[in-house]
């Protein structure tokens, strides 16, 4: 399990302007060597179907993925395709009908909902298309949500939001509602909170879907050094064609089954 | 933090965090209204008892109601106050008849006669008129609630009770029994005339028992010198004329389903607005499930905001209790709300609400994370 303690000392002292410090890269490097051939998630066979007027259609055959600390994956593919279906298995967001997914060499597809939830909690930082943040609360208590529930006292998760916030360049932001923030400084506070536990696992659904090309690539920049900095893995699941050379590898997902 | 998110996401959503608000609040204001008017009336029910210095009451045989009392012989009276433990003994007249108005009409009267310059029988304070009202001959005191039914009678007005001359001398305050015909309080000997009952009769005899002696004890010693008779405390008999309402009326089971009504009703708008509330924020619960958040914390939010609209709604209900206490309380339409009961139904409506909090848990607990994301 993630200790949530040090969550600034592995983000980048600069993010805001998505810099990298050598001397930060050297201490992660070393950090992660004894885990970095082993992949952060993996789905063998995976399978899922879905009844639709009590027929069973089947949106993934028998997938096989991997993703490796550090790396950064986008999966594409056509509407239906299957790919949010398995960013949500590796999420543990649902269970699939066959197959096996290991999340940090654990195999987690058979465990109780409550344990899973633990695995999100600890393990997985999630971004959604439409940001999805607490309408009530703040951007810092947002980003500091998570590591509430890992039951941080509330102070202190606040000031690590607040801190990690003012490295993506929101820190006169810190009181504000989502409603009152742009779309792209949205995007960043839900970045800012699915980081913020310094999870191994990134996933990410159409994170530029609801920005324009400016807050997009902004956005991608700063997932894009999160990841690289921090070891996690990221697989980012887009249509959109401009935020291709943002990933180590590619992979396209058809009929269910990756190409 | 789970209780900020509760709270912060219960205020950013005004208008239905008002409806909750406005349900609890007229919960609280339902129950309460309805047991205040429920102690009121059956403490109208009991008054005569109450208000007076007896200890023991003593009457006909199963005597039930003190409104409806049967004659016994005032030849009783030595025979009680020879018993053991007895200071004081005096007998009171209560029967009903009829009070002539200036209209021409008749108003049908509750008399209530008592020995002059009682130290036992019911106090009531003259607000009108003097205070040895029952002195002067043919006097009779009303009460000024009674003003309308009596059509305003005047100080030193001469009416007519029963066929007999009657003398407006006095008015009371707030001596208003449980029946609709007004209390006209006189001496035991013009209260036989107004009603026609021999002189030889009365209705109770009211007992004082000494200093250190037990009421237990002193009520058996009457007994046992008048086994004839019903002899009672005066608590007991109090409840004795409380039942006969209770149980012949059906007073209790129509002001126990309204108070009841008024905690349905609090269940229900909290129940209903909680899930609005989650209906409108399905996708934010899905989030938290999203990021990890357990069963149980999520129950708690949903408990934080239901203890939330309880909380403030039974505030708001209290106020407007003690508003109404303020001005609505009256001799007609008493309103008796103790803080016993204040506490136990502001408690019960707190359960009830976070009894309602169950209905939108069972909704997100079966929300697909999946699916609402996608959305």
């Amino acid at each position: 399990m993630l200790s949530s303690t040090n969550t600034s000392a592995r983000l980048p002292p600069s993010l805001g302007d998505f810099t990298l410090n050598a001397s930060f890269n050297a201490s992660l490097s070393a950090g992660h060597d004894a885990a970095a051939h082993r992949p952060v998630a993996a789905v063998k066979g995976i399978r899922k179907y879905y009844e639709l007027g009590g027929e069973k259609r089947w949106i993934l055959r028998g997938v096989d993925f991997h993703v490796q600390p550090g790396e950064c994956v986008i999966l594409s593919g056509p509407s239906g395709s299957g790919k949010s279906t398995l960013l949500s298995i590796l999420g543990c967001l649902l269970t699939p009908d066959g197959g096996e997914l290991i999340i940090d060499g654990r195999a987690v597809e058979k465990l109780p909902p409550a344990q899973q939830a633990l695995i999100r909690r600890d393990l997985i930082g999630f971004i959604f298309q439409r940001f999805q943040l607490i309408r009530g609360l703040s951007a810092e208590e947002n980003v500091a949500l998570p590591l509430a529930l890992q039951g941080l006292p509330a102070a202190e998760a606040k000031r690590r939001a607040g801190e990690l916030l003012a490295r993506v360049g929101l820190g006169d932001h810190r009181r504000a509602i989502p409603t009152r923030m742009s779309p792209g400084q949205c995007q960043r506070v839900a970045l800012a909170r699915a980081v913020i536990t310094n999870p191994k696992l990134i996933l990410a659904d159409e994170p530029t879907a609801a920005l324009d090309s400016h807050a997009g690539a902004e956005a991608m920049n700063l997932l894009r050094a999160l990841v690289k900095d921090s070891g996690a893995a990221a697989v980012v699941v887009t249509h959109d064609p401009r935020i291709l050379e943002y990933a180590d590898r590619q992979c396209h997902i058809e009929n269910g089954l990756l190409q | 933090m789970l209780w900020q998110v509760a709270i912060r996401t219960l205020l950013a959503d005004r208008g239905k965090l008002l409806a909750g608000l406005l349900g609890v609040a007229f919960s609280v204001l339902l129950v309460n209204l309805q047991g205040g008017l429920f102690l009121g009336l059956i403490g109208k029910a009991s008054l005569l008892v109450h208000q007076g210095n007896a200890d023991i009451w003593v009457g006909h045989r199963e005597m039930h109601n003190v409104d409806f009392p049967h004659d016994i012989p005032r030849r009783w009276l030595p025979r009680i106050r020879a018993a053991q433990g007895v200071l004081a003994a005096e007998p009171i007249t209560i029967g009903f008849s009829e009070i002539a108005l200036p209209t021409g009409g008749f108003e049908g009267v509750t008399v209530f006669g008592v020995e002059p310059h009682s130290e036992i029988a019911p106090p009531w304070e003259i607000i009108e008129g003097h205070a040895d009202a029952l002195d002067h001959p043919h006097a009779v005191v009303v009460d000024q609630y009674d003003q309308e039914k009596l059509i305003h009678p005047a100080i030193g007005e001469l009416r007519e009770i029963g066929g007999v001359r009657a003398r407006i001398m006095g008015k009371t305050r707030g001596m208003h029994g449980f029946l609709v015909t007004p209390y006209v309080f006189t001496t035991t000997d013009r209260a036989a005339q107004y009603t026609g009952k021999p002189s030889a009769h009365c209705s109770y005899f009211l007992v004082r028992v000494a200093p250190g002696a037990d009421v237990e004890e002193t009520c058996a010693a009457i007994r046992q010198r008048l086994p004839e008779a019903e002899v009672m405390p005066s608590e007991e008999y109090a409840s004795v004329s409380i039942n006969y309402w209770m149980t012949r009326t059906g007073l209790g089971i129509s002001f126990g389903a309204a108070a009841l009504l008024g905690l349905l009703v609090g269940l229900v708008m909290v129940g209903q607005t909680l899930y609005a509330m989650v209906l409108d924020r399905l996708t934010e619960f899905a989030t938290l499930k999203a990021i990890g958040a357990t069963e149980r914390e999520i129950l708690i939010v949903l408990l934080g905001q239901a203890a939330g609209i309880a909380s403030i709604g039974i505030a708001v209900g209290l106020t407007a209790v003690m508003l109404l206490i303020a001005f609505y309380d009256s001799p007609q339409a008493p309103l008796e709300i103790p803080l016993s009961m204040m506490v136990v139904s502001s408690s019960g409506i707190f359960l009830m609400c976070t009894f309602a909090s169950m209905l939108p848990y069972m909704r997100v607990r079966r929300v697909d994370a999946h699916s609402v994301l996608q959305s």
